[in-house]
C-alpha cells in the first residue's frame, strides 16, 4: 500500500478503536504487525511466568531457612507450645525507652 | 547505616500515697480534707499554712490521695533553684552515623547536643500529677517564680535556651498543694505576694482533744484510756504557756510509743516514766544560764502536771 498521507498509516489509537482498515493492503498489514505483536507478547508472559515460578521458589526456600533459623534461637517448648513466640522488640524499639511502657513514669508507693 | 548513641534513662519516679493502716481521720481532719478538695477541683492550689506539729505534710499528702494521681513531692530549700524545678541541661547526648548505604560512599556524621532533663515540675505539669511543695517558703522566692505562671496561665515557661517545648501547656489534671510554716524563723523566706495570691490558704491549728488522742492512741500503741492521758497532759503543758517551743501532738506520740515499748504503765511514781516525759518536755524550753530558775519552775511544773495526769 502507497501511503499518501499520515491518514493510510495504522496508529495505536485506531488500533484500539477497531477502526477498521479500508482496502486490502491495509488488511494484511494490520495483520503482519498484529502477529508478530502477538508473539512478542507470548515471549514476554513466558519470561514473566519463569520470573514468577522462579521467585516463588525463591521465597519458599528463605522460608524454610528461617523457619530453621528461628528453631535454633527459640526452640519449642516440650509441651509443645511456642516458647517465646511474642515479637521481639525491633532495634528502633530496644533503642527507644519510651516504645512498649504503659506509662512513663515508675511509681514508689509511700504511707503517710 | 550503623548508629551509636548513649540511651540515658530519663524516667520519671513519681509517689503513689495511701494512707497507712493506722491512719486516723477524725472529723476535724475530713472537714478539712473536703475544704482542700472543693478548692483543688475549682482548679485552685491549696496552701495549708500552720506552726510545726500540726500535720500539714500528713493532710497534704492525705488529699493527694483523695485527688487519686501520682504524687511529685518537692521539700523547699535555700538551695531549691529554678532549674531543681523545671529541669535543666544536664550532660551532652552523643550520637554518631555511618551510612554506606551505597557501598562505594561513606557518609559519617557525629555529633554532640545538650541533654535536657525534666524536673519534678515540668513532670508535674506534663503528665498532670498532684504537686506537693512541703515547706515552700524554706526555698527562696525568686525560684518559686516559675509558679506563678503555672498557677494562673496554666502555662510552664521553660527556659528559652531549649530549642523545642519552650512552653508545656499544663495537664488539666495537674493540682498544686503547698505546706508552710508561718512560725518557723529559721531557714525560710517571705513569700511573695503574687504567689500568696494564687494560693487559697487553710490555717491549720492544733487538732482538737478527740483527734489529738484517736491519732496518739493510733500512732503509739497504747490503749485509748492511756492515750488521752498524755494528751491531756500535753494539752495543759500547751495552755500553759510556759515554754519556748510549742508541745505538739508529736510530743504526745513520742511519750506514748515509747512508753508502750518499753511496757511501762503511765504512774508519775515510776521514774522511768517521768524521765521520758521530762525528756521530751523539757526539751521545749530554751536551754542558757539566764533561765535556770525558769528551767527549775518550769520542771517544777511539769512534775505537777504528771503528778495531776497520771498520779
Amino acid at each position: 500500500m502507497k501511503v499518501k498521507s499520515m491518514r493510510d498509516i495504522p496508529t495505536i489509537q485506531g488500533l484500539r478503536h477497531h477502526s477498521m482498515p479500508k482496502t486490502r493492503e491495509q488488511v494484511v498489514t494490520d495483520l503482519a504487525s498484529l502477529e508478530r505483536e502477538k508473539a512478542r507478547l507470548g515471549r514476554e508472559l513466558n519470561i514473566w511466568v519463569d520470573n514468577q515460578k522462579k521467585t516463588e521458589d525463591r521465597l519458599r526456600q528463605v522460608d524454610e531457612r528461617l523457619a530453621l533459623l528461628q528453631q535454633i534461637i527459640d526452640p519449642p517448648a516440650a509441651d509443645g507450645s511456642a516458647k517465646g513466640a511474642k515479637a521481639r522488640p525491633s532495634r528502633a524499639e530496644a533503642a527507644d525507652g519510651s516504645k512498649g511502657h504503659t506509662q512513663g513514669w515508675r511509681e514508689v508507693s509511700l504511707e503517710y | 547505616m550503623t548508629v551509636a548513641r548513649t540511651i540515658i534513662e530519663e524516667t520519671p519516679v513519681a509517689l503513689s500515697v495511701k494512707p497507712r493502716l493506722d491512719f486516723v481521720e477524725t472529723p476535724a481532719i475530713r472537714e478539712l480534707t473536703e475544704r482542700a478538695l472543693a478548692y483543688l477541683a475549682a482548679d485552685f492550689p491549696v496552701h495549708f499554712r500552720g506552726p510545726a506539729g500540726t500535720g500539714k505534710t500528713t493532710l497534704a499528702m492525705h488529699v493527694a490521695a483523695k485527688l487519686g494521681r501520682p504524687v511529685m513531692l518537692i521539700a523547699g530549700d535555700d538551695e531549691v533553684a529554678t532549674s531543681d524545678l523545671v529541669g535543666g541541661q544536664y550532660g551532652y547526648r552523643y550520637r554518631k552515623v555511618v551510612d554506606q548505604f551505597i557501598h562505594t560512599v561513606l557518609k559519617y556524621e557525629e555529633d554532640a547536643t545538650q541533654r535536657w532533663v525534666d524536673n519534678r515540675l515540668t513532670t508535674a505539669c506534663r503528665e498532670g500529677f498532684t504537686l506537693v511543695y512541703d515547706e515552700f517558703t524554706r526555698s527562696r522566692p525568686e525560684a518559686n517564680n516559675i509558679l506563678l505562671a503555672v498557677l494562673e496561665e496554666r502555662l510552664l515557661v521553660l527556659p528559652t535556651m531549649r530549642r523545642d517545648d519552650t512552653y508545656v501547656k499544663v495537664h488539666p489534671g495537674f493540682r498544686a498543694i503547698f505546706t508552710s510554716n508561718p512560725q518557723e524563723y529559721a531557714g525560710v523566706h517571705e513569700a511573695q505576694d503574687a504567689l500568696s495570691d494564687r494560693l487559697v490558704t487553710i490555717d491549720v491549728s492544733y487538732y482538737d482533744r478527740e483527734t489529738e488522742i484517736a491519732i496518739t492512741t493510733a500512732r503509739s500503741g497504747l490503749p485509748q484510756e492511756e492515750a488521752t492521758r498524755i494528751v491531756d497532759l500535753v494539752r495543759d503543758y500547751r495552755a500553759s504557756g510556759e515554754y519556748d517551743q510549742v508541745p505538739t501532738l508529736r510530743a504526745c506520740i513520742m511519750i506514748g510509743r515509747v512508753t508502750a515499748m518499753q511496757g511501762l504503765k503511765l504512774s508519775a511514781p515510776d521514774p522511768r516514766f517521768v524521765s521520758i516525759c521530762l525528756d521530751i518536755l523539757e526539751s521545749k524550753t530554751a536551754f542558757t544560764s539566764q533561765a535556770r530558775e525558769r528551767r527549775a519552775q518550769q520542771r517544777k511544773m511539769l512534775l505537777s502536771l504528771i503528778e495531776h495526769h497520771c498520779g
